[in-house]
This record gives C-alpha cells, structure tokens and sequence, in this order.
C-alpha cells in the first residue's frame, strides 16, 4: 500500500499543478477519455477483498476483468454486469461514465453496489466517502456523486463494491415475436411477472432475449413458466453459448465499423416513436434496447453527423451519452441535471480544473 | 446513521470530509432550510462551527 500512498500524493501535486485535468483509465470508452491528459492506467490492483463480507476495494484504473477474475475465485461477481470488460474497461471509468450492462434489470446498476470512494478534489485534497460496509449511512452519499460524473468532481483513487454469489446456472430463451408492437407488449408481460427475470433485452424489431438465473434444479419448471407465459417456444441457449451470448452484448459486438456508440436512457413507451423516427434514416444505425427497454444503445453512423442526431434528440425529447465516436461534448440533447452537477463542481472543484467547459455543448 | 450518533461523524470522517459535506450542503441549500441539523450539524452563522 505505500506504493499506492506515494502516487496518491503525486497525484495530488499534479491536481495542485495543472488547471486543466482529465483522467483517463483504459480509454475503452474514447467519447468520454478524449483528450485525458491524466494517466492513471498504473493505478491498478484489489486492495482488499472479503468474500465472507461480500466486499472489495480496489485501485481505480483496475480493469473489469481483473476484479471478475478474483471475484470469480468465490463464486461472487458484479451483478450490473459492467460493460466493456474485455475491451479493457476499468472500475474507475465505469463508475465515470455510469455504464451498467443487462444485469442492471434484476440486480440494479452501477450505483446501488458502490459503496465507498477516495479521490482527490479539484483543490487536491485527498477525500474518502461513503464506507467499507454494506450498511452504511453517515453522512452525505459522496460515492453516488461519482456515478456518471464523468470525472467533473474529482480523480477517483479507490473504490469500495458489494458483491453478489454468481447465480448456479443460466438459460436464455430467443423469442421472435411478430412485429414491435409484440414485442414491447411481450416484454411488459415479463416484467411485470413473478418470474424474477435475470435480464431482458430486445433486438429490434422484434426479437427479445430473456435471461433467467438461479439454481440448476430450478431452472427447467421456470423456463415453461416463461413459455407458457409468452404463448411460444423460443431458442433456448444454455452453458457456454449462452455466457458468450450475454458477454457479446456487453462488448457492442453488434456494432459496426464508423458507427459512434452512445447510450440514451428511454422508456418503454419511448421506443416505438424512436423506432419510427429512426426508419426515417436510409442509412443503417445499429441498436439494442437492454434492462427491459429503459436503456437504447444505439451505433450512430458517423457519415450522418453529430447535428442531425441532436435533431432526432430534439424531436424525441430524449438525451444521449456519447461512448465512442467524434462528437463536440459527449453529453448530448437536454441536461437538466447539469445545474445540479455545475453547483457541485464549484464546490468540488472551484478552480473548474475538471470541467473545462467541453461537457456543455455550445 | 440517525441523529443521535450525528455528533460522531466527524470520527468517521475526516475535518476535509466535514468541512466538503458541510460546502456542499450550502451549495444546494444556502440558507439550510431543508432538514436543518438532520445529517449535519447547523452551523451557526456567527461563523463558529459546532461541527469541528
């Protein structure tokens, strides 16, 4: 730990030294990183981890795949399935950019399992919020500020995640309905039911994806439960191809070449409009609906340009992150938190070495 | 953490923690009229803190 404590007070000369700072992990997710200037790739192991307390700190450029590896050794794992691993994404970046993968549906995401933080603030001190434990409540909740910041508040150092046991087994059920209308219909049918559903993602048009995980012996009575349910048989994927079925998901797989990746946090009843206003388009602009259709992860082809997306947000009153791709700032269409967010940066960071002005679009 | 144990946060936390928490409460809340005195102490506005 004195190699960390060391670097820790390096860090925080740098914070003091420069008016102009953004960490960078990994950079899995270029939109976000861009033109990061502080690399923290170094900062990376588990500090501590407690499987009987379900709990583990680690240094924050420490990459997904290390923390699932280690987990793995228990039987334990992140249940908001953060995406990106494989491409390298960290613990830090994803608490960042607030990413949570299709587990988010049963479990919840990103912020309901980070309990505790240490960073520095933009005046370079050395800050540690929220707590080791699973029950802790004192004071403000300075972890949650992290999730999604995009690093507005400070350069995050270590963090503090509750686990879960890894579900025995999984299988996953492909069902092709007949149009959208069927399948958004299908799917407020499955979330609405006692079939505890682990996640639920649609292909549009109209194909769902539906992930059920518990024990072994269980499994079998509770896919026919879903078959009976829905009023069809649909795939069913099982071991290995169904964990690379999931895990294909969580990478973007499906997103091409040129296309700029961005998250855009939707409803249910907001998918067929968009749908229809992306129809509209006569290039291909690949996309997923996850965690039951309030999450749209869509590839915007970057031959289209950043300003008729703005225009599309517009017209469906929706806001967008940008993961990848060229985009001017990587928070697009209507931020009304960001008066929120800038009241908190004066405080967190007074000087504005982290919010250099690039998160607003002019 | 409930309001009884609130004068032992500062053992938790650091004098910077307290000192953030209290400046972002006043950022949010400048004249503390939500909740005054529940998860942190008032301070009281001759400028000394209760809260140290």
């Amino acid at each position: 730990m004195a190699l960390a404590a060391g670097r820790f007070d390096e860090l925080r000369r740098k914070v003091r030294a420069n008016s102009r700072l953004r960490p960078v992990g990994a950079g899995s997710k270029p939109a976000l990183s861009g033109w990061g200037n502080l690399m923290l790739e170094d900062l990376r192991g588990v500090l501590e981890y407690d499987p009987g307390e379900y709990t583990f700190t680690a240094l924050a450029a420490t990459p997904l795949k290390e923390i699932e590896a280690v987990l793995a050794e228990n039987d334990q794992y992140l249940p908001f399935d953060p995406p990106l691993s494989e491409k390298g994404a960290t613990l830090g970046g994803t608490v960042a950019a607030g990413l949570s993968g299709p587990g988010r549906l049963r479990y919840g995401g990103v912020r309901d399992f980070l309990l505790g933080v240490r960073f520095i603030d933009g005046r370079g001190e050395l800050i540690s919020g929220g707590g080791k434990v699973v029950k802790n409540a004192a004071g403000f909740d300075l972890p949650k500020l992290m999730v999604g910041s995009l690093g507005q508040f400070g350069v995050m150092l270590e963090l503090t995640f509750k686990v879960f046991p890894k579900p025995q087994a999984y299988v996953t059920v492909e069902l092709e309905l007949a149009s959208l209308t069927g399948a958004l219909d299908t799917m407020q049918r499955l979330v609405g039911s006692r079939l505890e559903v682990t996640s639920l993602d649609l292909e549009p048009p109209s194909r769902l994806r539906v992930r059920l995980g518990g024990t072994s012996e269980a499994l079998p009575t509770r896919l026919a439960r879903l078959e009976h349910l829905v009023g069809q048989a649909g795939n069913v994927l099982e071991g290995s191809v169904e964990q690379a079925t999931w895990r294909s998901l969580r990478e973007f797989d499906w997103l091409s070449e040129g296309h700029g990746l961005l998250k855009i946090p939707v409803t249910p009843g907001a998918i067929a409009p968009l749908e229809q206003a992306l129809a509209g388009f006569d290039e291909n602009i690949p996309r997923r609906y996850s965690v039951a259709g309030n999450v749209a992860w869509l590839g915007w082809p970057e031959s289209l340009g950043e300003k008729r997306f703005e225009k599309l947000l517009d017209q469906s009153g929706l806001s967008a992150l940008a993961i990848s791709g060229r985009w001017s700032c990587p928070l697009l269409g209507a931020q009304p938190g960001r008066v929120f967010a800038k009241r908190l940066g004066c405080v967190l960071d007074p000087e504005g070495k982290f919010q250099p002005g690039d998160l607003d679009a002019t | 953490m409930g309001v009884e144990k609130k004068a032992y946060l500062p053992e938790q936390f650091g004098r910077v923690e307290m000192e953030l928490m209290r400046r972002l409460r006043l950022a949010i809340d400048p004249l503390e009229l939500a909740n005054r005195g529940k998860v942190l102490s008032a301070e009281s506005h001759d400028g000394s803190n209760e809260w140290h």
